[in-house]
């Protein structure tokens, strides 16, 4: 032990206290920086003298992140929550704009009660044109309500689709950055020293991630970690990743036609697949329930909104509505009305047999317009069905291509549109009735509120004030219970239109509520957790400052330590000599 | 909670107050501009279905108030016409009296016979009164009157007439559409009454057949022509008590009879006078029947669904008063409310504010 060991000594200090001042100015420099952990020098006392006993100095041993793996896990399953949660927000707040409450003109409800009232108005003056007018604007307008409102729902569904695939690309990009960072990673770790920025960067990518689908991570006794789903799929593995497609068509998609149910606007939906075929055909794998499961990230809440579809296919014929999402939800209930309309006001609307009361569904058109044609005349300009056909009223585009059961006239001039009717046509290629609907009077004088006054058979006469048919029409709509359908995944039946339009803005406002609800709590609970990581991980200007000041003094207490040491040699020189 | 106050968790937290009150704030101005507390289904999902509701109730009772002013105008129409019916029948009923009278010469009578047809036509031509377009007495049957005058009626009646319409009033009759087998008529519903929906539950008949007046019209005829000097019913002419007068309605050419008046020194002419006053009395039981049971019913019939229509429609008034009433509670803001929540938000924010640019300026930095 000699004076020069104390030289050594302070010579580490010198070091020691250099490095945790330089590592000062890392954190104060990336104070701002996003992702970035705060570093801590591990000082240690190096190994004393083997005999004496004495200290030889400090050394910093290492560099380490000051970070809680267990808070950044459960950060980022925050941030999948709150990203779900807030893309369901966004969505099912558009959605319910169709259903505000505002009361102006535009809504369902208000058009159906205007068009209700129009009736109503025209049973005082049945041969009144202008109230005839009434009838058939309201009549367009509420069918245009009804279309805009279910189109408006179906773009939503549509956007929500194409931006799951634009999501799966961005998943794509980053777990490929998280296997090339694993890599780095993998190779920089050799020695005790952790690839700091490395790390700092690859839990960013992680976070980054898991706000747009939730996962599962493990890490690897390499310092590389693997994601993966809740089947074992493997997003990263180690220093590979699997990359995601969003295909409309699956290979597992059965062959036609009994496939997977389309959109609401009739256009297939993804499925979030993976190919694991080597080459040639794509072999997929089916992730699209693993994810919405999951319930963490975009594409689980688009998927929730977009809906599932069902698996295994069920048979056919599978419509747009067998899809299990809150908007098919909305648009169902939307299509339950057109429904209501097509068969019930049409069946009153064309008079049924009262000569023949034992049949009651044997077409034997009663009413007549103001000029004593039949309801469904053909000659009266039934605009979109071609000739006499029970979608007199209420009709869709392209009705006339389809066949109602009845006489076996390829019209169907027996076809008193039921509700198994419908079904026959959806299987026959109609997507919905919501997004096709028409108003068929144009010419408010074929508008047909007389029925048939002459108890003789065969003989059709009436009066061109008479309102028999207006009142046929009214009675059901404003009484008794309509909706006779269970649609897909929306079961209500024996509800009237208006209690079903209330049930409609009721569950609209529910969707809506629950999602921004979630997403404040959501938002409510990441903010905490990054409140603690920030506390734990995150850079103290003033903490710096501090230990700055302690560092610098002991810097400038090492080096008096040289400068003492150097005087007792010199001393000691002098002294020899 | 937390053990260290670091930089990035500081301007986070102060980031993230400062948005969530000026959230509160925008959502506080919406409330105030807009005047509603529920304005999308999600403020309230729960009373959403409610306001639809009270919405639609307030909608329907602004229609049905238009239609109960279509159905007062409608009613007041045919009371205006049904009261001067009841007015004419009653001057019908002073000229038979007059023309009852045995001392009055036959062309007296004829004179008075004039003026009853002119009546006659006026109750008629109050029969085809028409509405914004419609015949209020002709059921559903818009396009056609319900009575049309028959010219040539006792002509062809008689099986004499050349089917020519008749020179003067008393050889034509009105005919009620529905007998009309002259223009044969292929609509129906002369008849058919109409009701009108004044509000959810209650609906009110608005129009009287035309039938109403087919008894006093045709009463009216009877008079004017027993006053010209026809026979109009059979008669007990050889005063044996039973009424076999060949000469009767029961060969109805001969309701076209003209008694034998003209001459007061004829053989036959007390008798002959004796059947004109008999036929004018009957007449006047005609008249009277058919005001009591037609006319003067229709007009109490008529004040009594005015009366009504008018009490329904001040019930929807106090309805939708109530309606709107409860509406506003659930969905529209209380401003005063709402104004001070403004107002305490914007000192939150403030204060925050403040707060917040005093402490970013406390550093150690400052003093090293």
């Amino acid at each position: 032990m000699g004076i020069s060991d104390l030289l050594e000594t302070s010579k580490s200090a010198l070091n020691a206290n250099t490095q945790a001042i330089r590592t000062i100015g890392d954190n104060v420099a990336n104070v701002n920086t996003p992702g970035y952990t705060r570093r801590r020098p591990d000082i240690v006392t190096t190994q004393p003298l083997p005999v004496s006993g004495v200290g030889t100095g400090v050394d910093v041993q290492r560099i380490t992140r000051v970070v809680d793996n267990f808070i950044n896990g459960q950060l980022e399953d925050r941030a999948g929550d709150r990203a779900f949660a807030e893309i369901r927000e966004e969505f099912l707040g558009r959605a319910e704009t169709s259903f505000s409450l505002d009361g102006v003109a535009g809504r369902i409800g208000y058009e159906f009660n205007e068009f209700v009232s129009a009736l109503q108005n025209l049973t005082t003056s049945p041969g009144s044109i202008p109230l005839r007018t009434q009838v058939v604007q309201q009549g367009q307008e509420l069918v245009l309500s009804i279309r805009q409102t279910y189109s408006e729902i179906a773009a939503l569904q549509r956007e929500a689709d194409s931006r799951i695939g634009i999501i799966v690309e961005d998943v794509n990009r980053l777990s490929s950055a998280i296997a090339d960072v694993n890599s780095q990673i993998r190779e920089s770790e050799i020695s005790d020293q952790e690839a700091l920025t490395l790390r700092d960067q690859r839990d960013q990518l992680m976070l980054e991630l898991g706000e747009l689908v939730g996962f599962e991570r493990v890490d690897n006794s390499d310092n590389t970690v693997n994601l993966y789903f809740a089947n074992g799929f493997n997003l990263v593995q180690g220093t590979n990743s699997n990359d995601l497609e969003f295909t409309q068509t699956p290979s597992f998609e059965d062959a036609a036609p009994n496939g997977f149910p389309s959109g609401l606007d009739g256009i297939r939906l993804g499925h979030v697949v993976a190919n694991y075929a080597d080459s040639g055909a794509p072999q997929h794998i089916q992730l699209t329930d693993i994810i919405r499961n999951s319930g963490e990230g975009e594409i689980a809440g688009l998927l929730s909104l977009r809906g599932v579809q069902p698996q295994p296919i069920p048979p056919a014929p599978t419509t747009a509505f067998d899809t299990d999402g809150d908007l098919v939800q909305l648009a169902g209930r939307v299509e339950l009305f057109a429904r209501d309309l097509l068969t019930r006001v049409n069946r009153q609307y064309i008079g049924q047999d009262d000569e023949n009361p034992a049949t009651p569904l044997v077409f034997d058109s009663q009413s007549l317009d103001l000029d004593g044609n039949a309801a469904n005349d053909s000659s009266i300009g039934v605009v979109n069905t071609g000739g006499l056909n029970g979608f007199a009223l209420f009709a869709f585009d392209n009705a006339e291509a389809y066949i109602l059961p009845g006489t076996g006239d390829v019209k169907g001039t027996n076809g008193v549109p039921v509700n198994t009717d419908l079904d026959l046509v959806i299987a026959a290629g109609v997507t919905s009735f919501a997004q096709t609907l028409t108003f068929n009077i144009s010419n408010e004088r074929h508008f047909a509120a007389a029925r048939d006054l002459d108890p003789v058979a065969g003989s059709i006469v009436g009066s061109p004030g008479g309102s028999e048919n207006v009142d046929a029409i009214l009675s059901p709509l404003s009484t008794a219970p309509g909706v006779g359908y269970n649609l897909g995944v929306v079961s209500l039946t024996d509800m009237s239109l208006e209690e079903l339009y209330s049930n409609t803005v009721t569950t609209a406002g529910g969707f809506s509520r629950r999602a921004s609800d979630d997403a404040e709590l959501y938002r409510d609970r990441e903010e905490q957790l990054q409140e603690i990581q920030a506390s734990i991980s995150g850079v103290s200007l003033d903490e710096e400052f501090a230990k700055l000041i302690n560092f610098q003094r002991g810097f400038q207490a090492s080096s008096r330590l040289i400068r003492t040491a150097d005087e007792l040699l010199t001393e000691l020189l002098n002294s020899v000599a | 909670m937390a053990f260290r106050v670091t930089n990035s968790q500081f301007t986070n937290t102060f980031i993230n107050q400062v948005n969530k009150t000026k959230i509160n704030l925008e959502d506080t101005r919406n409330r105030l501009t807009s005047g509603l507390d529920i304005a999308d289904p999600s403020d309230d999902p729960a009373r959403a279905g409610t306001v639809v509701g009270l919405q639609n109730t307030i909608q329907r009772i602004e229609r049905h108030k238009e239609r109960i002013a279509y159905a007062t105008n409608f009613l007041a129409v045919q009371e205006t016409a049904m009261t001067t019916a009841n007015e004419v029948m009653i001057r019908l009923r002073e000229l038979a009296t007059q023309g009852v009278n045995g001392t009055m010469a036959p062309d007296v009578r004829a004179q008075i016979a004039d003026e009853v047809f002119q009546l006659r036509d006026q109750l008629a031509s109050l029969a085809n009164t028409k509405e914004q377009g419609v015949y209020i007495y002709g059921g559903t049957d818009d396009d056609d009157p319900p009575f049309v005058y028959e010219g040539n009626y006792f002509e062809n009646a008689g099986g004499t007439g050349d089917g020519s319409p008749a020179a003067s009033p008393e050889r034509g009759h009105w005919l009620f559409s529905p007998n009309n087998v002259i223009t044969a008529d292929a609509e129906l519903g002369h008849t058919t009454t109409r009701d009108v929906k004044i509000s959810d539950t209650e609906s009110v008949r608005i129009n009287t057949s035309g039938n109403i007046f087919e008894d006093a019209i045709s009463a009216a005829t009877q008079l004017g022509r027993a006053l010209h000097g026809y026979q109009t019913s059979k008669v007990d002419r050889d005063t044996d008590g039973v009424i076999d007068d060949l000469e009767s309605v029961a060969d109805v050419g001969n309701t076209n009879r003209q008694l034998a008046l003209s001459d007061p020194s004829a053989a036959n002419y007390n008798s002959e006078l004796a059947i004109q006053l008999g036929q004018i009395h009957e007449a006047m039981t005609a008249l009277d029947l058919a005001r009591t049971n037609d006319i003067e019913t229709e007009l109490s019939s008529i004040g009594a669904r005015l009366a009504r229509v008018e009490q329904t429609e001040s019930i929807l008034e106090n309805i939708g008063i109530n309606t709107e009433q409860a509406r506003s509670e659930i969905q529209d803001a209380d401003v005063v409310e709402a104004a001070s929540a403004f107002a305490n938000l914007q000192t939150n924010l403030e204060a925050l504010l403040a707060t917040g640019a005093r402490i970013s300026n406390l550093s150690l930095l400052d003093f090293i």
